[in-house]
């Protein structure tokens, strides 16, 4: 394999308390290439902050440190916030469950892409408003005019992340983090912004880590599964492969979800064993 | 015990006057879980709104164990018959009240005798330890915040209980812990439920029977059995049926 586009080694995340010490994320390695890894766990299992350890955009409180984190073959983690803040947005891109917080509230969305145009491609302003134009077009968006000068509050949830993803059309970044992209969205639309990050990802090599906790969208979307429990990576496996899986938690997780070719009279409910926060999984 | 017929919710005045749910009938049997399937917008809300009192502007007939409701005027008999439970439960609690005055509000605006020892009782069936009433909802996790609206909606003893998306803000586990819970109730107290939802695995473990609705029409209706064997006439329900299959 070339060299994977994100390699993170040993990744910790800690959160300094009164007389104890958080830690959050323990001890997580895992590379990224060409391909769309899917990284489930439930809440506070450090699935996000695993994410915006990588985008550096971690809460004030929080400590990371790592062996490695190194995107393009270079160290992010202690790279000054001025570079870190070029590479946002240009090189690795994040999609946020809500695009309401993402997108400016006081733009209208067709000027926020064509502000990305502007810097990206150094277009003038007339030019990138045309681009603008197109890219609505290009993320399926069926009347441009009309939706150009909407602000972020008046489009839709899906209309918010096809913009989103417009964006990153210009920038083409080669990681794309997508923390809960489609979990707000409905059925048809979670299928159409699915089908737009592929799109977007056949035009270059594109990482995708997708964070999630909707076992089988992951299933059906990634390559690659990363299941995270307690801050730790317990087990990883190809996707169609999920049903295989060996880990007892993630067994359990699957036996958990009521499903329509299994159908059950009780929901096996998940039994903790204290030893999967103590254990690696080799 | 629950009778819907033509049922039509708007919103909005004049010009601006939005046609929400288009003549919408269906039945719910005692002791049965219907589900009301579909999209953001489609009106299924709208139907659970309607039915709950909480929204006024609709016409047709609901009919609560036997006897119609008014759209605009409900008497607190109508008011004991049913109960909610919604879908983001730190949002449905008060944040400043604990869990035992949430859970015993219901109780004193009824004026029923001895709150205390209710919720204690409540409490113990939502498999809650008694401590927990003292706690405030920041101080609980999700699960245990949906359980606590889950108490507060048994507390009058209400044979209907209106689920909106109950465990959608839920971890899969959690709502595994839940939904059971909310079967062992519904068959030790012969609860009647009508639950929204998009989620087809939740429907298809929950429901006896289920309304697709899209455009604030019901477009299929179908029974557990079929949904499960696939027996499925509208492309749209084949297209939320296949994303809850693990295997496929």
């Amino acid at each position: 394999m070339n060299e994977p586009i994100l390699s993170v080694r040993n990744l910790n995340v800690t959160f300094p308390g009164l007389g104890r010490v958080t830690h959050a994320v323990r001890g997580v390695s895992f590379d990224i290439g060409n391909e769309k890894v899917g990284l489930i766990g439930e809440s506070g299992s450090g699935k996000s902050l695993t994410g915006r350890s990588i985008m550096r955009l971690l809460p004030k409180a929080a400590i990371p440190r790592a062996d490695r984190l190194r995107f393009d073959g270079r160290e992010i983690l202690d790279l000054p916030e001025a570079e870190m803040r070029h590479l946002r947005g240009h090189r690795i891109a994040m999609i946020l469950q809500d695009p309401k917080f993402s997108l400016n509230p006081v733009m209208c969305v067709g000027d926020q892409i064509a502000e990305t145009c502007r810097i990206h491609l150094k277009l003038g302003r007339q030019d990138a408003r045309l681009r603008a134009m197109e890219l609505l077009e290009k993320v399926h968006i069926r009347d441009p005019e009309r939706v150009y000068p909407l602000y972020p509050h008046e489009v839709s949830g899906g209309m918010g992340q096809r913009i989103m993803i417009a964006m990153m059309v210009v920038a083409r970044p080669s990681l794309i983090i997508a923390d809960e992209p489609t979990s707000a969205l409905d059925v048809s639309v979670r299928a159409q912004v699915l089908r737009l990050l592929d799109e977007l990802r056949s035009e270059t090599a594109t990482g995708l880590l997708f964070i999630s906790h909707d076992l089988n969208l992951v299933r059906r979307f990634c390559d690659r599964v990363i299941i995270m429990y307690a801050g730790r990576i317990v087990e990883t496996l190809p996707a169609a492969r999920l049903h295989e899986a060996e880990h007892p938690y993630t067994q359990g997780l699957l036996a958990a979800l009521p499903r329509l070719d299994r159908p059950v009279d009780r929901l096996a409910v998940l039994r903790r064993d204290p030893t999967w926060t103590e254990e690696v999984a080799p | 015990m629950i009778d819907v017929e033509n049922l039509n919710v708007f919103y909005g005045r004049g010009a601006q006057r939005f046609h929400a749910v288009r003549g919408v009938s269906f039945r719910v049997a005692r002791g049965e879980t219907y589900g009301l399937v579909g999209e953001s917008g489609s009106g299924k809300s709208s139907v659970l709104n309607a039915i709950a009192g909480r929204h006024t502007d609709w016409t047709g007939s609901v009919r609560l164990d036997g006897t119609s409701v008014d759209p605009m005027r409900r008497t607190t008999v109508d008011r004991r018959k049913i109960q909610i439970v919604f879908q983001d439960p730190y949002g449905a609690i008060h944040p400043r009240h604990t869990v035992g005055s949430t859970i015993a509000e219901p109780l004193e605006i009824h004026g029923l005798p001895d709150p205390g020892a209710t919720v204690e009782r409540l409490l113990a069936q939502v498999c809650l330890p008694p401590r927990f009433r003292w706690r405030y909802p920041h101080q609980i996790s999700g699960g245990q915040r949906q359980r606590v609206s889950i108490a507060r909606a048994l507390a009058l003893d209400s044979p209907i209980l209106l689920l909106d998306e109950p465990t959608s803000a839920l971890d899969v586990s959690v709502q595994a812990e839940v939904l059971n819970l909310l079967q062992d109730l519904r068959s030790e107290r012969g609860l009647t439920y009508l639950m929204v939802t998009h989620d087809m695995g939740v429907v298809g473990h929950m429901c006896d029977r289920i309304g697709v609705m899209r455009d604030g029409q019901i477009i299929e209706e179908l029974t557990r059995e079929a949904l499960i064997a696939g027996r499925v006439a509208h492309p749209y329900t084949k297209e939320l049926r296949e994303t809850a299959l693990l295997v496929g």
